[in-house]
């Protein structure tokens, strides 16, 4: 190998890029030739010292709201159906998961709300809210080990681990004149959809039924219809699909009511019942089990959660569509995010319950904004789940 | 789920509607990831905001993945994205240029000069980090970036090419001016091979 060629080749001799012969022809080549030698040696040197900088493990904190965004998303593939599919599914390799899908789009269109219809920047950016895909039982042969509920909720004992998607805001009037089901097959839009990465987060999503139109109308006339789903962290997912007993009263009218040992006060919307303020006051001292379900036997013991994120949707709310609260596994307060339709505002607390950071996304821009900033919440025990929504826009 | 399922298969499930698919990909990369946007922006609180963007940028755009495409570029090249993004917008709100000759304030480089050299081979670590972030941070922003694609991505020459768009002897070119820039102000800060003799080898 001449010289020209060989030093051409030094960098990746010594990343390993070579294959074994050329490498040792680069070899036999520097060992003859005194600068590539040198340049060789220097090239390893200085590797050698750079590699004194240790690899680090990549940080917990926020995968929570990733893999929220992850399951909504795959949730919306499987309620959206077969356009999405690729067409290697269709080969009759998956038939097991096609079965599944199938039912879970079934289920869903009995159950689903209507979709947001429109989505901005910032929903784009944290993802869409929470929403339970579980496929039922007898159904889902996957379901003990692959398809363990990834969001649950407690409707009561009969409720168990259903399909549940928070209120969305009004449809356009396009969306509320269309036919209330959707077909699950063939898809009426499959290009469409196939090309919603594009245009999507757009175009209305699956139509609601009769039934939950009348709902979700009913909701947004009421003002802030709160609800709420909880989402257990990444570790969770391992554990048994045992029904969530989230322990939450909640202001909306529409909620099966929790067991009765903590039967709901009938609350007057909008406003969080005054014992719902003393819980979410008291969130940030709560030690051990997931913050939410703190009070529930069943979520405590081995399951060492390393935090939880919750997410409740605020209907006819512009300033605070959806929040996203996301919990250590202490119990204690990280992030209280507000998703509204204007902009978009993280605010993240420190292991003292104080305010560590805020920024606020607006019109795609992400601006940090100062501590003493008006409007934000300064202590983690004023903020929470169940802090009252800011709807003004 | 079996340990050897390829990045690609994974993403198919994902596409198909499979989140847990996605929290494997997220488990096996997150780590390599994670070093690149630490070490390419050096900014701990802005790589976690830049980690937890990546991956929500690519949930959202995982349905345009195709097959063709490695999972771990298109992985890095929204990685990178991102990470380009957050270095142009600081660049307009960097209060402290890297060295402090502008504004008469110590830089990174001044300061980690300005520690007393390293008294043996044993001061790696505590000592030794903050210069060696020092001289990471000194480099040019494309420079830096092959080189943490490479030694802290794990990327070869090809994907980095693939990942930056550029052509791989550009890459190679600039892998070479990274380490020998590396090399020149690691010598100013007092680590040389010499100095630190057994840890290197």
């Amino acid at each position: 190998m001449n010289h020209g060629i060989a030093s051409g080749k030094l960098l990746e001799l010594a990343y390993g890029e070579l294959s074994p012969r050329e490498a040792r022809a680069v070899e036999e080549h520097a060992a003859a030739c005194a600068d590539c030698r040198e340049e060789l040696a220097r090239i390893r040197e200085t590797r050698a010292l750079m590699s004194l900088l240790p690899a680090e493990p990549a940080p917990e904190r926020g995968e929570g709201l990733v893999l929220a965004a992850a399951r909504e998303e795959a949730a919306k593939r499987v309620r959206r159906g077969r356009a999405i599919l690729p067409p290697w599914l269709w080969a009759g390799t998956a038939g097991a998961m096609t079965a599944a899908a199938v039912a879970v789009v079934s289920w869903q269109l009995v159950r689903t709300a209507p979709g947001e219809s429109h989505r901005d920047r910032q929903d784009d950016l944290l993802g869409p809210p929470p929403r339970v895909v579980v496929a039922a039982p007898e159904a889902a042969p996957r379901s003990a080990e692959e398809s363990a509920p990834v969001e649950k909720r407690k409707e009561g004992a009969a409720a168990g681990s259903l399909g549940y998607a928070p209120p969305a805001p009004p449809a356009p009037p396009a969306a509320k004149a269309a036919p209330g089901r959707r077909p699950a097959l063939p898809s009426p839009e499959p290009a469409a959809a196939m090309k919603r990465e594009e245009v999507g987060e757009r175009m209305p999503s699956p139509q609601p039924d009769a039934g939950r139109a009348g709902v979700a109308s009913a909701g947004t006339s009421a003002g802030t219809g709160a609800r709420w789903d909880r989402v257990e962290p990444a570790q969770a997912l391992a554990a048994p699909p045992v029904p969530s007993l989230v322990d939450r009263e909640s202001a909306d009218a529409e909620r099966v009511p929790a067991t009765a040992s903590r039967a709901p006060p009938a609350a007057a919307q909008p406003a969080p019942a005054p014992a719902q303020k003393a819980r979410s006051m008291a969130a940030p001292e709560r030690k051990g089990a997931a913050p939410v379900a703190a009070t529930d036997a069943s979520e405590e013991g081995p399951r060492a959660a390393p935090g939880a994120v919750e997410s409740r949707a605020f209907a006819g709310c512009p300033g605070e569509r959806r929040r996203v609260v996301e919990r250590d596994g202490e119990g204690r307060l990280l992030r209280y995010v507000r998703v509204g339709d204007r902009r978009t505002l993280e605010q993240r607390y420190g292991p003292d319950g104080w305010l560590v950071s805020a920024f606020v996304i607006e019109d795609g821009v992400r601006r940090t904004l100062p501590l003493d900033a008006t409007g934000l919440v300064r202590q983690a025990r004023d903020a929470g789940i169940d802090a009252p929504p800011r709807c003004e826009p | 789920m079996p340990h050897d399922e390829s990045d690609e298969q994974l993403m198919r499930r994902f596409q198909a509607g499979d989140a847990r698919a996605f929290e494997t990909l997220v488990r096996r990369h997150r780590t390599a990831l994670w070093n690149f946007l630490l070490r390419h922006v050096g900014d701990r609180a802005r790589a976690e905001d830049l980690l937890q963007d990546a991956l929500l940028r690519a949930v959202k755009a995982s349905a345009g993945w195709e097959d063709r495409a490695k999972v771990t570029t298109w992985l890095f090249t929204i990685a990178r994205n991102v990470a380009t993004d957050e270095l142009r917008r600081a660049v307009h709100r960097r209060a402290e240029p890297l060295d402090g000759r502008d504004d008469g304030k110590a830089g990174p480089i001044d300061r980690a000069a300005s520690d007393d050299p390293p008294p043996d081979a044993a001061a790696e670590g505590a000592l030794l980090r903050p210069r060696l972030e020092a001289a990471l941070a000194a480099l040019p922003v494309e420079q830096r970036e092959v080189f943490v694609l490479r030694e802290h991505g794990g990327l070869g020459f090809r994907e980095i090419a693939e990942v930056t768009g550029v052509p791989e002897n550009t890459v190679k070119s600039r892998m070479r001016y990274a380490l020998e820039g590396l090399r020149r102000t690691l010598a100013t800060l007092g680590v040389t091979p010499e100095a630190m003799g057994s840890a290197t080898r």
